[in-house]
């Protein structure tokens, strides 16, 4: 047992951490303002070797474990949610292809990326918007392709030429989007992550190329996709409680701060508690990834509900402890209360019950 | 690296201990709860199947995490008091060992005390009992508002004062207690001491009848000039030292709560399987109140999986030598309620089957509500979380 980041981690974090305070905390307004993370943002993300990991053997700055990944997701999201949001789920198209697909693939897509090409991944649904292993969007062989049809939810950075969607065949299965300039998008105008571009997009019969082949199963790749939204969620949850600390230490009520009274101080004390052990319970998710456990993406499903719980609850308390100014747009808080909801819509368990029960928590469990 | 892994030594106490809790303790559970009692002969029993003696003071190099050299005493712990909760959580108070005399006198004793009180006592053939006894009527979390003195006369200190709720108070052959040497030094002035058993001067009050845990003991115990040697003091000379007691009370509690928390995790787990494989039995797939039951079951499982979490996180620190007030104060805030709410969902989605004696389920509701008052309530284990995250505010006060 061993539980804090390496050296090497702990360096990653602390160059997100800089870029999180400099670049996107103090502009999160405008991107929200304007419904997309700007270029140069992006493209700060993509030369650092953040958003699109790519191996050095394609020409990119190399790839990450799971671990890594909700390390860089929590600390990124920190200084903006929907950035994170934005930014990491579509670069996790080459998480994808790399643990995916074909090498010819590789070697195509990749190389792409790793010259800038921007992608997408296709994953959430409406009525499955966790359990991947229960998708509505179906595959059919058609010819030497397949066909896809169904509708898929919070798509991010959907304009990219390179896309992917996750979609039920024998099994959930990777699919390269032929032709995405083809493809029925309607960009979303949602509640909250407003500096995430995002779009709802209708497949019908859609041409795409298995990534990969049949033979890979891929539920651990896809739970590495889903871990960034649970890092995601720890990141708000971390910003909004320190954000409410900090009030709650500055601001006075009948002669003294009122961190002092224990109905703030105590709701303090719970979210801390929730955010912690949401953390824990997303890194060990992280680490039966890439420990390759059969249970993995059980965890990483249950880890995803637990974190945006946390989340949703630091997010509702932190307006709370700031009281009408929470309610305010001159402070982050209103910001971070309508990205929690929005992000757990995308990618909440609680709704969901049964897959993790007999796996989350058996006798002796580890 | 980050990594959840117990080692090899750890999950092999796991399988043992847990093999005993089901084997031995487990199927002994109801009745000791009826009786409120456990027989001498299954205390003697208890102590050779648990083979506590030989796992008082674990041996510094048997405790080593052989991948990065830190010690697992406090990771065995709550491993396996985990498990032993899951066996039955009052019989487990019955094994014979120091309990919570040990952390106090690990955190606060001097080398020799340790020796003395510890190793001397607990290493021989016999059922030896520890206790810590804090808490009194009027002083339950405001510690530094203890009442009991202790007053030195040459090389005795005579005590005076009356402790509540003290979990094997009357058959500890080792009790620890802390007394105020001078009530003017407010918590600085409090000092932990060891008594022996048969100390004249000492007496034991009533034994409490509690909702839950009724096989353990809870005792009053009464000092009226009760004598004992100066070096009974723990820390010696230097606990004189005006910082130093108070810290000692707080620093066992850094050790122990983890442990207590580990507890409140095994009886949640013992309701929340139970309640799983009924619902497996009795609520068939097609029953409109499966996804309902479902969802509960998911939520039950999820927090305490984190209360878990939140326990081991604790004790590696500890291990680590990393300090973990907060932590551990965490885990013992957050665990009790996750496995109330086990105990609670058990029941509630079981329904007249779930508070009936036919079943354990609703013995572990009650056994399960004093682990969040016990070794600080959930109330004052927020003020230390609270109070590390939010510094000292009551201070700024104008």
């Amino acid at each position: 047992m061993f539980l804090k980041p390496t050296e090497e981690q702990h360096a990653l974090i602390e160059a997100i951490h800089d870029f999180s305070v400099n670049e996107v905390r103090p502009n999160a307004r405008d991107f929200e303002a304007v419904g997309q993370v700007p270029e140069r943002i992006t493209k700060q993300l993509f030369e650092m070797g953040i958003s699109t990991p790519v191996p050095e053997e394609f020409g990119g700055q190399g790839t990450f474990d799971a671990v890594t990944t909700v390390l860089i997701a929590e600390e990124l999201a920190w200084g903006d949610p929907g950035t994170a949001y934005e930014v990491l789920n579509s670069g996790a198209a080459a998480t994808l292809i790399d643990l995916l697909g074909t090498q010819q693939q590789k070697q195509d897509l990749l190389t792409r990326i790793a010259d800038g090409q921007h992608t997408w991944v296709a994953l959430a649904e409406r009525d499955a918007a966790t359990d991947v292993t229960r998708l509505d969007t179906r595959a059919v062989a058609a010819d030497d392709a397949f066909e896809l049809s169904g509708v898929k939810y919070g798509v991010a950075g959907p304009e990219a030429t390179i896309g992917l969607v996750v979609a039920e065949h024998e099994g959930p299965a990777v699919f390269l989007v032929a032709d995405t300039a083809a493809l029925e998008t309607k960009a979303e105008d949602k509640l909250g992550l407003r500096s995430a571009s995002t779009s709802k997009l209708t497949l019908d019969r859609t041409k795409a190329t298995l990534l990969g082949d049949t033979s890979i199963d891929p539920k651990n790749a896809l739970a590495r996709v889903k871990l960034i939204n649970a890092g995601i969620c720890i990141g708000l949850g971390r910003a909004a409680l320190e954000y409410a600390t900090k009030y709650a230490k500055e601001r006075t009520a009948f002669g003294r701060p009122i961190g002092a009274f224990q109905a703030i101080s105590f709701k303090i004390a719970d979210r801390a508690m929730d955010i912690d052990s949401a953390r824990l319970y997303v890194w060990k998710a992280a680490s039966a990834v890439d420990g390759n456990h059969p249970g993995a993406l059980s965890q990483v499903m249950a880890a995803c509900g637990h974190a945006s719980k946390a989340a949703l609850a630091a997010a509702d308390d932190g307006v709370q402890i700031l009281g009408g100014h929470g309610y305010m747009r001159d402070h982050p808080e209103e910001m971070w209360y309508r990205d929690a909801l929005t992000l757990s819509t995308f990618d909440s368990s609680i709704m969901v019950g049964d897959p993790f029960i007999s796996e989350t928590f058996k006798v002796g469990a580890k | 690296m980050i990594d959840f892994e117990l080692s090899e030594t750890l999950q092999g106490v796991q399988t043992f201990v847990h093999q005993f809790a089901e084997d031995v303790l487990r199927p002994m559970s109801r009745e000791a709860d009826t009786t409120g009692t456990v027989e001498p002969h299954v205390i003697e029993m208890l102590g050779q199947i648990a083979g506590t003696r030989a796992a008082i003071i674990p041996k510094e190099e048997e405790s080593k995490d052989a991948a990065n050299g830190n010690s697992i005493s406090n990771l065995m712990a709550v491993v396996g008091s985990e498990e032993l909760a899951w066996g039955d959580a009052a019989m487990i108070l019955n094994i014979p060992g120091p309990g919570l005399a040990g952390p106090s006198i690990q955190a606060a004793g001097t080398a020799e005390q340790k020796k003395r009180f510890l190793e001397d006592v607990f290493t021989g053939t016999q059922s030896r009992f520890g206790a810590l006894a804090v808490t009194e009527a009027q002083a339950g979390s405001d510690v530094s508002n203890v009442q009991t003195t202790a007053v030195r006369d040459g090389d005795e200190w005579v005590l005076n004062g009356t402790k509540v709720f003290c979990t094997n108070g009357a058959r500890a052959d080792v009790l620890v207690v802390n007394a105020t040497i001078d009530k003017a030094l407010g918590r600085e002035g409090q000092k932990l001491f060891v008594i022996s058993k048969g100390t004249p001067g000492m007496r034991v009050g009533k034994i409490e009848k509690k909702l839950g845990l009724s096989a353990s003991e809870t005792a009053e115990l009464v000092f009226e000039d009760c004598r004992i040697p100066f070096d009974h003091l723990l820390g010696g000379e230097g606990a004189l030292q005006p910082t130093t007691g108070f810290k000692g009370t707080m620093k066992t509690f850094d050790a122990s709560r983890p442990s207590v928390a580990a507890m409140a995790v095994g009886i949640g787990r013992a309701a929340f399987e139970f309640v799983t494989e009924w619902s497996a039995d009795e609520i068939p797939a097609h029953s409109r109140r499966r996804p309902a039951v479902e969802l509960r079951l998911a939520s039950m499982s999820r927090e305490l999986e984190a209360a878990r979490l939140l326990v081991r996180r604790a004790a590696w620190m500890a291990d680590a030598r990393i300090p973990n007030s907060k932590e551990a104060s965490m885990s013992k805030a957050y665990a009790p309620q996750a496995a109330l709410a086990a105990c609670t969902g058990a029941i509630e989605i079981m329904g007249p089957e779930g508070y009936s004696r036919e079943h354990l389920v609703e013995k572990w509701y009650r056994d399960i509500k004093v682990y969040d008052i016990f070794e600080g309530t959930g109330q004052i284990n927020r003020v230390v979380i609270s109070r590390s995250i939010l510094g000292r505010l009551e201070d700024s006060r104008a």
